[in-house]
């Protein structure tokens, strides 16, 4: 009687199949053999294998492309004190590895650069350059000095004013004879230093903001600058008079002025295919233009500013004194011709 | 705002898979100001050296390998006609804005006229293929490999008298190899000069008019392509390692052009100035342009680059594009649209063995010219004018008089005035010139 009841379970069981359950796996069967394995790989990526060292030259262009287009701090940096002693230490006769020309369009963005050790680094590399390349570029370079010279962040400007020094010692009559380099760098100094170029009250004095704080530390040097710009733009330094070397040649005159030009692009002043330049973006070749715009434009707020500055004590009243006798100095010889009547 | 351009033209050889760069794109029209663009290009077309002219309306592309000349319309964007050719075609040039120079593999040239379809062909004068060509208004200049010039006349080839055998009017033949490029004045004086360029690594200007060779220029290199300086200063020579060298005419110190100087023709100069390196890698330059200012310089080269030059300071400007195929021809455009008077809107295609030919062209502005012209461009001052003022001299002032009297009082008594001062005056420096001479003899 109890054997029969088991042998039937038993014979049941044979039929019956596991139930399925909702969230659970099916059951393994009897016979199931585990066909799974490990494996590790090592992935390596994309490089260029070969035998010979990459040249010098290739080098170079490779580190240029990392100093202006990476986006790591320490690598900019490096990639540009690589550069530098690429430079400083080839032989001096030999060429540049790359010329200026193409060095420098894609070197200047990094003088507003977030991270001061790649500003100075490029400051570095700017003053291993020609000076005569510079020349050529130098609206360029102004461009970028000038947002660097107004940018929101402190140190930007204080650096940008280094270059703006650079710039200055190494291409002055390019400075400011360039179009646009007049009046438009002294818009940027104008607004860098606070000093509003249109106020007709004196009541308000607008000194109290550039003095105080991180800015005032920057404010004497600032001035100084300054003085620097405008030494270059109105007081004339001695030329050597270049009329009546051949008046040997009777019939012809001058005729070093009809040779193909030794100076780069020299019919800019003509502007003959540009779009036509406003007040602001002209170029200002004589002495006496420059004094004619600093004087109707600029010199009452230059007046005021240097006047405010030197009441105050200690550096910004010395730079203010130098600023002041460049302003007499340049302006001294100045007689304004009014000739709107 | 002026802006100046130019034309390119390449040989189909895609250097790499560049998906930047379209792949049947033949002829690129670019514009330089304010900063370089491309403007239009024009599709299936691959051109060899010196095979590219294009007047104000048509662009004429011969083909490599082929004996065809494919012409596209400027105005259009589009490829306009299929024009075939007895023979293979290697140079083509322009005369003036009507009449198409094809040089030929055998030697020969054949003027096709635009407009009505005319096609004039010469015996073969050169004895290998024509390599290239110059034009002037008044004559055709042909270089060949077989290292002659020659100097054929324009008016003696359009000529409608049936018996002119057409042969050159002299041939200049100092060069010993293949000659690559020609550049000729822009002068109408019969001074002109035309400079070529030679596979033996020679420069030679010459006066085609006359024949004479006025200066031979030793290279270190060969010389594939030449731009003459726009007042002919000095003419800029493209070699085959990719550097570009200035070879100058005229020394600030002299009086005499050196070039007219007698005493220094036969002398050959070696040019032993450093010639200007591109920083890309070295390959052939094969085509040279001049901006309208002469300040630069654009270079195409085999590697599909195209490259701006400083030429005032001698040196390399900037890359401004890489069009991934040899670039065989730069044609520069003038900034300033020329005055014509009638323009080619479709081209003729030439028909053989015809005697009656139809001109067909636009004509554009008015014969007639307005007052202002005429008096500007007449000789001295013209006939009517000198009359007409001569008569109003001679006019009562009738109606002015009356009103201005009492000014005219003034002015009369202020004229008054000033002559008692200058004849008082006079009499002074009469007397103190007597007291001189007084004191001379005395």
């Amino acid at each position: 009687m109890g054997s029969s009841v088991r042998k039937k379970r038993e014979k049941k069981k044979d039929f019956q199949k596991p139930k399925l359950k909702v969230g659970k796996t099916k059951a393994k069967a009897d016979n199931f053999t585990d066909t799974s394995f490990k494996s590790k790989a090592i992935v390596v990526n994309q490089q260029s294998l070969s035998t010979t060292a990459p040249s010098s030259s290739s080098q170079f262009s490779h580190y240029l492309s990392l100093a202006s287009s990476s986006k790591s701090d320490s690598q900019r940096r490096d990639a540009l004190s690589y550069l530098t002693t690429q430079i400083a230490s080839k032989p001096v006769n030999d060429p540049m590895p790359l010329p200026t020309a193409i060095l420098l369009p894609k070197l200047l963005p990094l003088i507003l650069d977030g991270s001061s050790s790649v500003r100075s680094q490029v400051l570095r590399l700017f003053r291993l350059l020609s000076p005569s390349d510079i020349g050529d570029r130098v609206e360029q370079a102004l461009l970028y000095t000038r947002a660097g010279m107004t940018h929101l962040a402190a140190e930007i400007r204080v650096d940008a004013l280094a270059v703006l020094e650079w710039l200055l010692e190494v291409a002055k009559d390019d400075v400011v004879t360039c179009p646009g380099g007049w009046v438009k760098t002294l818009k940027t100094f104008m607004s860098m230093m606070g000093w509003a170029v249109s106020s007709s009250s004196s009541k308000w004095t607008s000194a109290s903001k550039v003095s105080f704080g991180k800015a005032g530390k920057a404010f004497p040097r600032q001035l100084l600058v300054l003085a620097q710009f405008l030494k270059a733009g109105l007081i004339e330094t001695d030329t050597e008079p270049t009329i009546g070397k051949d008046s040997g040649l009777f019939p012809l005159c001058d005729v070093a002025r009809h040779m193909i030009p030794q100076r780069s692009n020299a019919f800019a002043h003509l502007n003959l295919f540009g779009s036509s330049r406003d007040e602001e973006g002209e170029m200002y070749i004589d002495r006496e233009d420059r004094q004619r715009v600093f004087q109707r434009r600029f010199q009452s707020a230059v007046a005021i500013g240097v006047a405010n500055a030197k009441k105050e004590a200690g550096e910004a009243g010395r730079s203010a004194s130098v600023l002041s006798k460049v302003l007499l100095e340049g302006m001294a010889d100045y007689e304004s011709v009014d000739d709107t009547q | 705002m002026l802006s100046e351009g130019f034309i390119t033209a390449i040989r189909a050889e895609r250097k790499s898979a560049n998906t930047a760069i379209a792949k049947d794109v033949g002829i690129y029209v670019h514009e330089l100001h304010p900063s370089h663009v491309v403007k239009s290009s024009f599709k299936k077309s691959s051109t060899p050296v010196n095979a590219l002219a294009c007047t104000s309306t048509h662009i004429f592309a011969a083909q490599v390998g082929k004996a065809v000349v494919h012409v596209y319309s400027r105005e259009r964007g589009n490829q306009e006609a299929l024009i075939s050719f007895p023979e293979r075609v290697h140079s083509l040039a322009l005369v003036g804005e009507n009449v198409l120079v094809v040089g030929t593999g055998e030697g020969r040239i054949i003027l096709w006229e635009v407009c009505t379809g005319r096609l004039i062909s010469t015996p073969p004068a050169h004895l290998q293929l024509v390599a290239c060509i110059a034009a002037t208004p008044s004559h055709i200049i042909t270089g060949s490999e077989d290292s002659n010039i020659h100097v054929w006349s324009v008016p003696r080839l359009l000529s409608l008298e049936s018996t002119e055998t057409h042969e050159p009017l002299r041939s200049l033949s100092n060069h010993r190899a293949a000659i690559t490029s020609l550049a000729v004045g822009t002068s109408t004086s019969p001074t002109n000069i035309c400079v070529s360029a030679s596979k033996d690594n020679t420069i030679i200007v010459w006066n085609y008019h006359s024949g004479d060779l006025l200066r031979t220029f030793l290279l270190p290199s060969t010389p594939l392509c030449l731009a003459l300086d726009p007042c002919h200063r000095a003419v800029y020579a493209g070699f085959e390692d990719g550097s570009l060298q200035l070879i100058e005419f005229i020394q600030p110190q002299s009086i005499v052009n050196p070039l007219y100087d007698t005493s220094l023709q036969t002398t050959p100069v070696q040019i032993t100035l450093p010639p200007w390196i591109a920083p890309f890698e070295a390959s052939a330059t094969l085509c040279l342009g001049l901006s309208y200012d002469g300040t630069s310089l654009y270079s195409g080269h085999t590697s599909g680059k195209i490259a701006q030059w400083d030429t005032g300071r001698r040196a390399f400007a900037s890359e401004l594009l890489d069009l991934n195929a040899p670039v065989t021809n730069l044609l520069m455009l003038s900034p300033f649209a020329p005055k014509l008077m009638s323009r080619a809107i479709t081209v003729v295609k030439p028909k053989l063995g015809e005697t009656q030919y139809t001109f067909t062209a636009q004509l554009c502005g008015r014969m007639s010219t307005d007052e202002f012209d005429r008096t500007m461009q007449s000789q001295g001052f013209p006939e009517d004018k000198l009359s007409d003022a001569i008569s109003r001299f001679y006019q009562p002032v009738a109606a002015a008089a009356a009103a201005s009297s009492s000014g005219d009082e003034d002015l009369r008594k202020q004229n008054e005035e000033l002559w008692k001062v200058v004849h008082e005056q006079q009499a002074l420096q009469k007397k103190t010139l007597e007291k001189y001479a007084g004191l001379k003899s005395g």
